[in-house]
């Protein structure tokens, strides 16, 4: 049912959560190894445990089919770094040459631009594979250019900085100017090189209609109808699952196991817009006080014993079978890519079956197979699935009532475990307030005040 | 009482932010909330000599009045007596006076809102930073360090009058800022308390006369203040702080006063807080299913009792770096996995410094939290390692809790601590305890 995801669309969230860890564990990963062994178990143990990370990191890159180029210039110097640390026994001979390696860096980028040649275009094709035409236009030159020469001005700087605190020779300073300096930079440029470059070839009249065609292409442009279609029948079913664009909505959620007495959590939904939740916990009273906000696809939940909201997954457990995402995100249109496949019948009703694929990896569920029904398009069934493909559990939607003016809703949403079927949730969708909430409950800031 | 005179002020204040939008009916008795809850907490002391070392009844009650949509009133109070003091006779007077019963204030705030600007007014914690379980940019409450760090954090912070007002710039960015005339310092255990400092080990041969810490009180000149400018995009949490404030932890200024001859000086130790600027970011982002902080503190004009003989006052300047670095991943088997890398950094030597909590120049932590459930999250084990990196010291807390209704939980725990005495855990080799604790809420 689940084919393998599409290529990716370009835009900078992607390209930035493709690379962008990858980019950091290059910079500051054999790093932190190395001054966990040196602390932990001597120079040489700490040698040997980085040089190993660089050597595990440039070979998975290859069994990715990657070039492998950051990874292998890390192998170099760490392999240099090696020697130089072994032959002289000291914690600061060995990340010389990385201070070494960081200046020629610098020097190579400016230079590339000098020769018209941009290195930050090498590592780009790293990034996102640029047909060859692409590669020798005017727009490639001047972005990467530019691009090369912000990241030429920071590793020039860098280094001077852990010149500097190599003259301390002091280990601990050493490897912190090396993380403070490494790795919050190195992901803020990355972030503005990846931002500057889609920016600036979106915006190039050469290229930009071209990158505008493949956005569409890959969101299916071959299949433009069905898509729409899939689209609008998510969107209605939506609706009943929304009565308003502003509102509070009392909910209680009541898990099942057998053989044991059922709890119940009762919780305050307020909801403005697609996208914006703040979950109030209600009962028991040992869950009073918490509350949950989502923005978009982040989320935060406020702990009285913290005192301050603090960031979580979507996916993480709130309560039986309920994820963070199950109460605070009614938003499929927003969150899934939807294809429709095939027509079923559940219980005598009429469905069209869809295949819902997350938009990116901060969703509650990586995919899902929606039934809706084909008169009245309103949810009946769903099937929530992991990354991997494992089902993870089904849900069944009933109890369809009128709870605010000309709006038919959802007020029941019965969530069973795939593998242990006598776990189940019932989630019941009470008393439902239609009104303008203000912007501030949507801000974390906030959350003390609205408990 | 000042305080109370601002409150009465405050809520004339509020009436007036109420009448800024259109009201909903709203009785009395529904726009008020009480809740609380009762802990039985006991702990066993497994060495030298093993025994009852907390036997302590805690009750808590707080209370929201919401005058309006623009304005809410809180009140909270807690209160404990400790048993243990009368069960046994190990602690001292003074740390019975200090610790067998307290009566505190912990929240008397009034929240008033027009437009984008908030303002929370009165006894409150304000709480910055993005990481659980440490202090790094979480600088604003003074704490409560009579049982170390082990209790919640939102007890371990203590109360402060306050004003804390927070404007919306645009969607997504917030501007605070917080001013206080209330300058607590940090409670420390007393001599003899079963969670006591060591001190620093000066060895002098002259005769040493130590002043008491100034009183706490409010003081306009030693007021203490700051802002906070955050940010959300693109799902990077992010922020900027500055804060002027005295260290809440003293330091021991030493003077020699003269004696008439042949008596020798007397060596004069007075406990001082000084000024420290505190600029610091934190940053937070959730790459599902990690989420990933940093946080970083710079606090310039910080110092350190020195054992240096030639140091005329015993303090030196040390402008301190504090930072971390922390992921939460999940790991199999439904556990939560929350890894902490935290380092202190000195602007300087630190030879001669004698601060359990300061290695060196560099001062390195690691924490790591594992997290799970069971039976449908109603038996939730944890444990909490902590280990100093320089010296290898630790902190191991397991703990395991059962949620036996929706208002009832029972946990058991131990804290075990080890390392050499210098150290900060290392110190409290000594105290390592199993805990039982039974809440009730209501």
């Amino acid at each position: 049912m689940f084919e393998p995801a599409r290529p990716a669309i370009v835009s900078v969230s992607t390209l930035l959560l493709g690379s962008g860890p990858r980019f950091a564990r290059d910079a500051v990963g054999p790093v932190l190894v190395f001054y966990a062994g040196w602390k932990l178990l001597g120079l040489t143990a700490a040698i040997v445990g980085a040089t190993a990370l660089a050597l595990g990191i440039f070979g998975w890159e290859r069994r990715q089919a990657r070039s492998g180029l950051g990874a292998a210039l890390g192998l170099g110097i760490a392999l240099t770094q090696a020697a130089a640390g072994l032959a002289t026994g000291s914690a600061v001979a060995y990340f010389l040459p990385g201070v070494i390696a960081n200046a020629l860096y610098g020097v190579g980028f400016i230079v590339s631009v000098l020769i018209g040649r941009p290195l930050a275009g090498v590592f780009a094709q790293e990034t996102y594979p640029f047909p060859p035409a692409v590669k020798a236009s005017l727009t490639f030159r001047r972005v990467f250019s530019r691009v090369s020469l912000a990241w030429g001005v920071y590793l020039l700087l860098r280094s001077a900085l852990r010149l500097v605190a190599l003259s301390w020779r002091d280990v601990d300073v050493i490897v912190a100017v090396n993380v403070l300096t490494g790795m919050p930079f190195t992901a803020a440029l990355t972030a503005w090189s990846i931002w500057y470059g889609v920016r600036g070839f979106r915006r190039s009249r050469e290229w930009g209609w071209a990158l505008g065609l493949l956005v569409t292409l890959l969101l299916g442009v071959a299949g433009p109808a069905r898509a729409d279609q899939a689209a609008d029948i998510v969107a209605d079913a939506d609706r009943f699952r929304r009565p308003a664009e502003s509102f509070v909505w009392k909910i209680s959620i009541t898990s099942q196991e057998a053989k044991k007495a059922p709890s119940v959590d009762g919780f305050e939904v307020f909801v403005k817009g697609a996208g914006r939740s703040f979950v109030k916990f209600v009962a028991p009273p040992r869950s009073v006080g918490r509350s949950l906000l989502a923005l978009g696809r982040d989320l935060w939940i406020y702990l009285p014993d913290a005192g301050k909201p603090v960031r979580i997954p979507f996916s993480q457990r709130l309560v039986g079978q309920v994820a963070n995402g199950d109460i605070a995100r009614a938003d499929y249109t927003g969150d899934y890519d939807a294809t429709l496949v095939v027509e079923d019948l559940v219980e005598g009703v009429a469905c069209h079956v869809l295949d819902l694929k997350a938009k990116t990896k901060e969703v509650t569920y990586a995919a899902i197979k929606y039934w809706v029904a084909k008169d009245g398009r309103r949810p009946v069934k769903a099937e929530f699935y992991a990354a991997t493909g494992t089902l993870l559990k089904t849900g069944t939607f009933d109890t369809f009532k009128e709870l605010a003016p000309g709006r038919v809703l959802a007020t029941r949403l019965t969530l069973v475990d795939a593998i242990r079927k006598d776990k189940r949730s019932v989630l019941d969708y009470g008393e439902i307030t239609v009104r303008d909430l203000p912007e501030k409950y949507f801000d974390k800031n906030y959350m003390k005040s609205l408990d | 009482m000042r305080p109370v005179a601002a409150a009465l002020a405050l809520c004339c204040l509020a009436a007036g932010a109420a009448a800024e939008e259109p009201e909903r009916e709203v009785d009395w008795l529904s726009a008020l909330r009480v809740r609380g809850r009762v802990a039985e907490e006991f702990a066993y002391r497994l060495h030298d000599p093993g025994d009852v070392s907390k036997l302590k009844t805690v009750g808590w009650l707080e209370s929201k009045y919401t005058i309006s949509q623009a304005a809410s009133l809180r009140v909270a109070a807690r209160g404990w007596y400790d048993a243990v003091f009368d069960a046994t006779d190990r602690y001292p007077a003074n740390v019975v006076r200090d610790q067998k019963t307290e009566l505190m204030l912990r929240e008397a705030l009034l929240t008033l809102s027009h437009g984008d600007l908030d303002a929370r007014l009165g006894r409150q914690q304000i709480v910055w930073g993005e990481a659980i379980s440490t202090f790094v940019t979480d600088v604003v409450n003074p704490k409560d360090f009579r049982e170390f760090v082990l209790p919640d954090f939102s007890e371990l912070r203590i109360p402060i009058w306050a004003v804390d007002a927070t404007y919306r710039l645009a969607p997504n960015v917030t501007l605070e800022g917080v001013w206080t005339p209330d300058t607590l310092h940090n409670k420390l255990p007393k001599q003899g308390a079963e969670f006591q400092f060591a001190g620093p080990e000066f060895r002098f041969r002259n005769p040493v006369v130590r002043l008491p810490d100034g009183l706490d009180e409010f003081s306009l000149d030693r007021s203490e203040g700051g802002v906070r400018l955050s940010a959300l995009r693109n799902g990077w949490d992010a922020s900027l702080i500055y804060y002027d404030q005295a260290d809440k932890t003293p330091v021991l200024l030493q003077r020699r006063v003269r004696q008439p001859a042949p008596r020798p000086d007397v060596i004069v130790l007075e406990p001082i807080h000084p000024r420290l600027h505190i600029v610091g970011a934190t940053l937070a982002k959730s790459l599902e299913p990690v989420v990933v902080r940093s946080e970083v503190a710079v606090s310039v004009g910080k110092r350190y009792e020195t054992t240096d003989p030639l140091d005329r006052d015993g303090l030196v300047r040390r402008d301190t770096i504090d930072y971390l670095v922390g992921v939460d991943v999940p790991l199999f088997w439904d556990i939560d996995a929350a890894l902490q890398l935290s380092q202190r950094l000195l602007t300087g030597s630190a030879s001669n410094l004698t601060q359990p909590g300061v290695a060196g120049r560099a001062t390195t932590s690691l924490a790591l939290r594992l997290t799970t459930g069971f039976l449908d999250n109603t038996l939730n084990p944890t444990v909490l390692f902590v280990v100093g990196a320089e010296r290898a010291d630790f902190r191991v807390s397991p703990r395991l809790e059962w949620l036996v209704s929706g208002s009832v939980t029972v946990a058991v725990g131990a804290d075990i601590f080890e390392g050499s005495r210098h150290t900060l855990y290392g110190e409290f080799d000594r105290n390592d305890r199993v805990t039982f604790t039974t809440t009730w809420r209501f």
